[in-house]
């Protein structure tokens, strides 16, 4: 298994280690519901080192990028990000990321899941375009998060922090040099910060020493599900579309051509998105059966509302606070529909290019 | 460290069982509940159950995944912990005191002899781990 360069200061922390994509990576600290509720109450730190970072440079990156991605690259400025997807040629979703236009490349940030697939995918193509790909395997990645986030991080900076949700800034935070980000995955306020192997220890012992908890992907789960964030392998698989998740605006048909566009020019809005919540002892995971809708593509116990959700995907349109039945383990129990996010998010929601 | 205490008896499923004159108290061991992480809800007989042993008789579910729990001797509910229900992270804090599952009187107490030691069960986690 691969390890991130933050692999000792984990266990050093005691935490419970899982193979996840085959990266050893910490499931829980001190316990999923007390981190869970850390990031929404002060503020989480994570390592998310794991995760696909890929820059692109040449002259023709952004043609490149444009063909690749369902986004409008050229809609970004300099130092801004965007949510995109890839998709192959039948509009099957390869990977959902953020891009992000530096100074005088893009850095794409991919699932570690697909990361693999996605730089195959990405050498496939490039042979038609003048850019040269590197994959950053020395660089790691830190997502504080929280609404104690902004106090615990600014003050560390070399310079004024400049921008919204989804800029970014190369800066110098406790003397170290890093690029940080304001994004995120759990639908607090909060940053993701670049930094090299020869500094990540420090960031993250800083960060720790200054209050933040160490989270891992235990509540980084539970987090984006109350946020009402999909998963590639879950609300993000097959055939589903970004319209299909409620994510059509990332999709900008009059910016020329891309790979999947003829799709997703002929598919109409086919599926949506519901939540829906327990009053029930019993937790409706993947796969579980919403009877006469649907299946459940992520379901789990929610620490802030003290109770079970799930997210599923369906065809019919079904009105808040309409009762569903979901079949566990040869039971039925009875389930409220919720329109996502189960939350109310911390972060600033409304979307950027 | 993973705490054992040496005067029960361990199933292979990780549960425990501490005798008391003719009845058997259950519970899940401290490596079980380490495992299972946040326990959230619990499922159990109800008083009066018939139990046979390796019956899976309730549900141990955790935020991150869902867990049988089997009865280690066969006998008749005579108890379950209703605070464990209504609160499951005691199974977490205290899985061998506070954390007690369900009390049966036993039909058979020779199975406590197919139960493992606090040495044997030891030697058990030792290996998965």
């Amino acid at each position: 298994m691969n390890q991130t360069t933050l692999y000792a200061e984990h266990k050093a922390l005691g935490a419970k280690m899982v193979n996840f994509a085959d990266w050893s990576m910490p499931v829980s600290y001190k316990g999923i519901i007390e981190e869970h509720n850390a990031v929404r109450q002060k503020a989480g730190l994570f390592d998310v080192s794991h995760m696909g970072v890929i820059d692109v440079e040449g002259t023709q990156s952004l043609q490149y990028l444009q063909y690749l991605t369902v986004n409008d690259v050229s809609r970004l400025e300099p130092f801004q990000s965007q949510y995109t997807m890839m998709l192959d040629e039948k509009g099957r979703v390869l990977d959902d990321m953020i891009v992000t236009r530096l100074g005088s490349r893009y850095r794409l940030v991919v699932n570690c899941s697909n990361k693999d697939k996605i730089v195959a995918w990405m050498q496939l193509h490039k042979n038609n375009f003048s850019v040269h790909l590197t994959i950053h395997n020395d660089l790691n990645i830190l997502a504080l998060q929280g609404p104690e986030a902004k106090s615990m991080l600014e003050p560390l900076l070399d310079t004024q922090w400049v921008g919204g949700s989804f800029n970014v800034m190369y800066a110098k935070l406790a003397g170290v040099d890093v690029l940080v980000s304001r994004t995120g995955y759990t639908g607090e306020f909060g940053y993701e910060v670049f930094v090299h192997d020869d500094d990540v220890v420090k960031l993250w012992r800083l960060f720790i020493e200054k209050g933040a908890s160490p989270v891992g992907l235990g509540a980084r789960d539970t987090l984006r599900i109350e946020a009402g964030l999909p998963l590639y392998g879950h609300e993000i698989y097959g055939m589903v579309t970004p319209f299909d998740l409620g994510y059509g605006w990332i999709v900008k048909l009059d910016k020329g051509d891309f790979i999947g566009k003829t799709f997703l020019s002929q598919s109409s809005h086919r599926r949506k998105l519901f939540g829906i919540v327990l009053e029930e002892k019993v937790i409706p995971r993947q796969g579980t059966e919403v009877l006469e809708y649907g299946v459940v593509t992520s379901g789990t116990y929610s620490p802030t509302l003290g109770k079970p959700i799930a997210m599923f995907m369906t065809q019919r349109d079904i009105p808040s606070d309409r009762r569903v039945s979901v079949r566990v383990r040869d039971k039925s129990y009875e389930a409220t529909i919720i329109k996502l996010p189960f939350i109310k998010k911390g972060i600033n929601k409304e979307a950027t290019v | 460290m993973t705490l054992i205490a040496p005067s029960l008896y361990y199933s292979d499923e990780h549960e425990w069982v501490r005798v008391e004159g003719n009845n058997a108290i259950i519970g899940i061991t401290d490596y079980a509940q380490d495992a299972l992480g946040d326990i959230v809800f619990i499922e159990l007989p109800i008083i009066g159950d018939d139990c046979t042993q390796m019956d899976q008789v309730g549900v141990i579910e955790s935020v991150k995944t869902v867990s049988n729990l089997y009865i280690p001797v066969s006998g008749r509910v005579v108890e379950v912990n209703e605070a464990a229900l209504e609160n499951p992270s005691i199974v977490n804090s205290s899985p061998y005191d506070e954390g007690w599952l369900l009390k049966l009187e036993m039909y058979e107490p020779a199975e406590l002899e197919d139960l493992k030691s606090s040495e044997e069960y030891e030697e058990l986690i030792s290996e998965e781990e």
